[in-house]
C-alpha cells in the first residue's frame, strides 16, 4: 500500500487516469485502481451480501466488470467512485435477488478488519446535488426516509423491510412509495 | 412517464424490488427510453449516498486471474484455478505414465470469446496522440477512444484490413469512447496482426465497401 493519494481531488483524477488506462486493457492499470478502490467496494458488497464468500464473488464479478466496461466511462459525467460504488452496489443487489440473504451473522462483525487505504468513497465531495439530496431526505417523514436509506444500504426488497419493521408489506411499499414521489418533486430534475 | 412510473423507477434504482416485478422492470429499462433514463436518474442521485458505506478491507489477489486471456470467466478463486491447474497436470502425468506413445495436447481455449486484442492507430500524419482500440471477443465489440478524429460535416469510419481487403467495422462517434459490435464474421476472424484503420468518408460513412476519404491513422492488432 504506497502512494495512495489522500487528497480528494489527487485521487479523482488518479482514478480517473486509471479507468481510462483499463479501458484500453491496462493489466497493471488494473492492479493499482484495485489496491486504491477495493476495500470501499468491499465494504458494499459485505454490506450487502452479508457474506464473505459472496461478497468477495461480486467484488471480483465488479472488477471483471471493470475490466470489461472502462472504456465506456466518461470523466466527466461523475466522480469515478460513484460510478464504481453504483456498479458494486448493483452487482451485490443483483446476487443477494438471485441467491438470497443467509442472515448468518451479526453485519458488525464484517467491519472488524483495519484498513489503512484512504477510504476513497469518504472522499466523495458533497456536491450541491448531494447536499440537495440530503436536504430533501430530511425533509421527508421520518418513516419514509428511513425506509429509503435502509433499502439504499443494505439492499433490501420489499418483503425484508417489511419483517424488520414488523408491518405489512403494503404499508411499507406505500412508505417507499411516497418517499420516493416527494423526493422526486424535491430534488427537482437537477 | 407518469408519477407512478417515476416510483417505479425509484423502486428498481433503490434495488426493492424482486422476482416477477423486477424482471418486468428491468425490460422496461430496455425497451423505454424514458423509463431508462428515469432509473439512471436515481441512480446517479443514490449514488450521493455511496459516501455512507464503510469500507472493508478487501483480499489480495482477488483479481489476479481478470485480464488473463485463458483464465476461466466465472470465478472460482485462484484456489480453483490452481488446483484444476494441477489436477490437469496430474492428470496429463497419469495419461503420459499409462500412455506414454500418445501426445497430451493442451485443452481448447476458446479463443473468439476470451481474447483481448489492442491496437494504437497511429496517425498518419505523424503528429499527435495514438487512437487506441480494444477487441473485446468475450463481449464482441470493438471499443475505440478518439475525439474531434473527423472535420465538422465528415465522419470517421473504422476498417479491418483482411487478406488485403478493408472491411468496415462501422462509425466513430465524434467524442469519447465508441463500441461497435463486431459483425459475426469479424468476430471469428480478428487476431494478432491484422491492421485496423480509420478513413475519413461522407456522413454516413464511404458510399462503397472500402474507404473513399484518406486514412488518418492505422495500426496493428497484438495479443495481451
Amino acid at each position: 500500500m504506497k502512494d495512495h493519494p489522500a487528497d480528494p481531488y489527487a485521487a479523482r483524477v488518479a482514478i480517473c487516469e486509471l479507468l481510462q488506462r483499463v479501458g484500453t486493457a491496462d493489466r497493471a492499470a488494473l492492479g493499482t485502481l484495485y489496491e486504491l478502490t477495493a476495500s470501499s467496494l468491499f465494504g458494499i458488497c459485505m454490506r450487502i451480501c452479508e457474506e464473505r464468500s459472496a461478497a468477495e464473488d461480486v467484488l471480483h464479478e465488479v472488477y471483471h466488470l471493470i475490466w470489461t466496461r472502462a472504456g465506456s466511462f466518461v470523466p466527466t459525467a461523475a466522480h469515478p467512485m460513484s460510478w464504481l460504488g453504483t456498479i458494486a452496489r448493483n452487482r451485490s443487489i443483483d446476487w443477494v435477488r438471485g441467491y438470497g440473504k443467509r442472515m448468518t451473522r451479526p453485519i458488525e462483525d464484517a467491519d472488524d478488519i483495519a484498513d489503512d487505504t484512504p477510504d476513497q468513497l469518504a472522499m466523495l465531495e458533497r456536491t450541491e446535488e448531494a447536499q440537495r439530496l440530503y436536504d430533501c431526505l430530511d425533509a421527508l417523514d421520518p418513516r419514509q426516509r428511513d425506509t429509503l436509506r435502509t433499502a439504499f444500504f443494505g439492499g433490501l426488497t420489499y418483503a425484508q423491510l417489511a419483517e424488520d419493521n414488523g408491518v405489512p408489506e403494503p404499508t411499507v411499499r406505500s412508505w417507499a412509495r411516497r418517499g420516493l414521489l416527494n423526493l422526486r418533486g424535491c430534488v427537482g430534475d437537477g | 412517464m407518469t408519477a407512478e412510473d417515476d416510483a417505479l423507477a425509484g423502486e428498481l434504482a433503490l434495488g426493492l424490488l424482486e422476482g416477477d416485478e423486477r424482471a418486468q422492470a428491468l425490460r422496461r429499462t430496455l425497451s423505454d427510453p424514458d423509463f431508462a433514463r428515469a432509473v439512471e436518474w436515481w441512480r446517479v442521485r443514490f449514488a450521493d449516498l455511496l459516501v455512507e458505506y464503510r469500507p472493508v478491507a478487501a483480499p489480495a489477489g482477488l483479481i489476479d486471474d481478470i485480464g488473463v486471456p485463458t483464465a476461466p470467466k466465472t470465478r472460482g478463486g485462484l484456489r480453483l484455478v490452481v488446483s484444476s491447474a494441477l489436477a490437469a497436470a496430474a492428470a496429463a502425468v497419469l495419461v503420459m505414465v499409462l500412455r506414454p506413445a500418445e501426445t497430451v495436447l493442451p485443452p481448447p481455449i476458446d479463443r473468439a470469446t476470451t481474447v483481448t486484442l489492442l491496437a494504437a492507430l497511429q496517425p498518419s500524419d505523424g503528429t499527435g496522440t495514438p487512437i487506441s482500440a480494444v477487441v473485446d471477443g468475450g463481449a464482441g465489440q470493438v471499443r475505440v477512444v478518439a475525439t474531434g478524429i473527423a472535420p465538422a460535416g465528415k465522419a470517421a469510419q473504422l476498417w479491418v484490413i483482411r487478406d488485403g481487403v478493408p472491411r468496415s467495422l462501422g462509425l466513430l462517434s465524434g467524442s469519447g469512447t465508441t463500441r461497435l459490435a463486431l459483425p459475426p464474421t469479424e468476430r471469428a476472424a480478428l487476431q494478432p496482426g491484422l491492421v485496423l484503420a480509420i478513413s475519413i468518408e461522407p456522413p454516413g460513412g464511404s458510399p462503397k465497401a472500402t474507404p473513399t476519404g484518406p486514412v488518418v491513422a492505422s495500426g496493428p492488432l497484438t495479443a495481451i
